[in-house]
């Protein structure tokens, strides 16, 4: 439990620097080319996943999926 | 743009797991909403107090109304005004697509609904249903065209006055422009127009970065987990400190009840529906179509020019989500006469806009005064 003034007054000034740098991280530049680019591939790989997975059904299955 | 196989087992896979998705997403809210309830609890028991009561009444909605409607895509919900102001046009409500409409109504004395009952509106909303496996085919034109206009159909009054908020502002625009006869006065709230200029969501989504279609060839609707998570980076350390913050205000049994309403309602999304993903992202963040006049719904483009009903645009100056200059856009664009456009800015964020309580102490009243003068 937070008590006192002074005490507040730190604590807003930490979340104040705690989320001005976490900003900073997450705008750079560099951290959403690297963002982008993993969720590309995880995409890329999923849509690979289920080809494959499509691929291997294809036998069993009719079209009246 | 790779679609999903036509007759393939992960595409029948899919579309089942969208349905059960749904479900699987009111039950991550409820269990959110709960976990809040049960951490604010413990910040009252850790200073000798009682926990905020009676808790299962944060969540919903707060004043009384009835189910006019069950329709595919939303429920139509009515709001009666105790005493109706003689010759109003009734309200209708437009929220985002993406959000539950309720922070419009979040507690008996933080309502935006409840405010426009008590001036004597009749208020009718439309609350979004999650989208299922129909998401990945439904587009702008069925929500503009379909639930919109039928909401305000339902009515039964030739014209509404409509409220949009956030991309319902949108929405609600989309349809101002498209049956202006039916709008009698559009009053929008922290509503992105000029989508270039909505701020961190442009870079964001931006085309070099962002394929929306991969993502929804991918998940077929866009899942309220993945939504969030785009929303938490616009202020990341926030998530972090939400605890600490919960602890702060745990002596102020109102305060606290305040904040657990705000963020049980942040947790409660809904699946953005794919078709009309790929439409929002491709159209209007990425190539700006609206402002560009090259915004298609149903196969026609919008032209903000055909809006023409009295406008009280409302704009949230700390807005991360629509960013200040993004919503002022709209000004210059609509056929509403000069004399008839206002633009309000008020010092808050995107959500402060309905739940603040310095909001609903200076900006609905203005608001209101307004609808009363033009609605």
């Amino acid at each position: 439990v937070i008590a006192g003034a002074e005490a507040q007054k730190w604590l807003q000034a930490w979340e104040g620097a705690a989320a001005d740098l976490a900003a900073a991280f997450v705008r750079d530049p560099r951290t959403l080319a690297f963002g982008a680019t993993m969720l590309r591939a995880h995409l890329a790989w999923r849509r690979a996943g289920e080809a494959l997975a499509d691929a291997i059904w294809a036998p069993f299955v009719g079209d009246d999926l | 743009m790779m679609q999903m196989h036509k007759n393939s087992a992960t595409r029948a896979w899919k579309r089942a797991w969208l349905d059960a998705a749904d479900a699987f997403d009111r039950l991550v809210a409820a269990g959110s909403r709960a976990s809040l309830h049960a951490l604010a609890a413990a910040a009252r028991a850790a200073r000798g107090e009682a926990p905020i009561a009676p808790v299962m009444s944060i969540g919903g909605p707060a004043s009384p109304h009835r189910v006019v409607s069950d329709g595919k895509l939303a429920r139509l919900l009515h709001y009666p005004a105790a005493q109706p102001r003689a010759g109003a046009a009734p309200v209708l409500v437009v929220a985002s697509l993406i959000n539950r409409y309720y922070v419009l109504d979040l507690l008996p004395e933080l309502s935006v609904l409840g405010a426009l009952n008590r001036a004597g509106f009749d208020v009718y909303v439309l609350d979004w249903k999650a989208p299922g496996a129909a998401g990945p085919d439904l587009r702008f034109a069925d929500y503009v065209d379909g639930a919109i206009a039928d909401g305000a159909a339902a009515t039964g009054a030739p014209q509404v006055a409509l409220l949009g908020y956030c991309m319902g502002g949108t929405l609600a625009l989309m349809f101002a422009a498209r049956r202006p006869e039916r709008v009698r006065a559009l009053c929008l709230l922290g509503t992105p127009v000029d989508f270039h200029a909505s701020g961190e969501l442009a870079r964001l989504t931006a085309p070099e970065r962002f394929d929306a279609d991969l993502m929804m060839d991918a998940f077929g609707n866009l899942p309220p987990a993945l939504l969030q998570s785009g929303f938490k980076l616009l202020n990341p350390a926030d998530a972090a400190f939400k605890t600490a913050h919960l602890y702060a205000d745990a002596g102020d049994a109102d305060r606290l009840r305040h904040r657990v309403a705000v963020e049980a309602w942040l947790e409660d999304n809904i699946a953005f529906p794919g078709g009309v993903y790929r439409e929002y992202i491709r159209g209007l963040y990425q190539d700006n179509a609206l402002v560009a006049k090259n915004f298609r719904v149903a196969g026609e483009p919008i032209d903000l020019a055909r809006v023409t009903a009295p406008l009280c645009n409302v704009v949230a100056l700390r807005d991360s989500i629509c960013a200040p200059p993004s919503s002022r856009a709209l000004m210059p664009l609509v056929g509403t006469p000069p004399e008839a456009r206002e633009l309000y800015e008020f010092d808050t964020g995107h959500i402060g806009l309905t739940t603040s309580r310095r909001a609903h102490a200076e900006l609905w009243p203005r608001i209101i005064r307004w609808l009363e003068a033009r609605a």
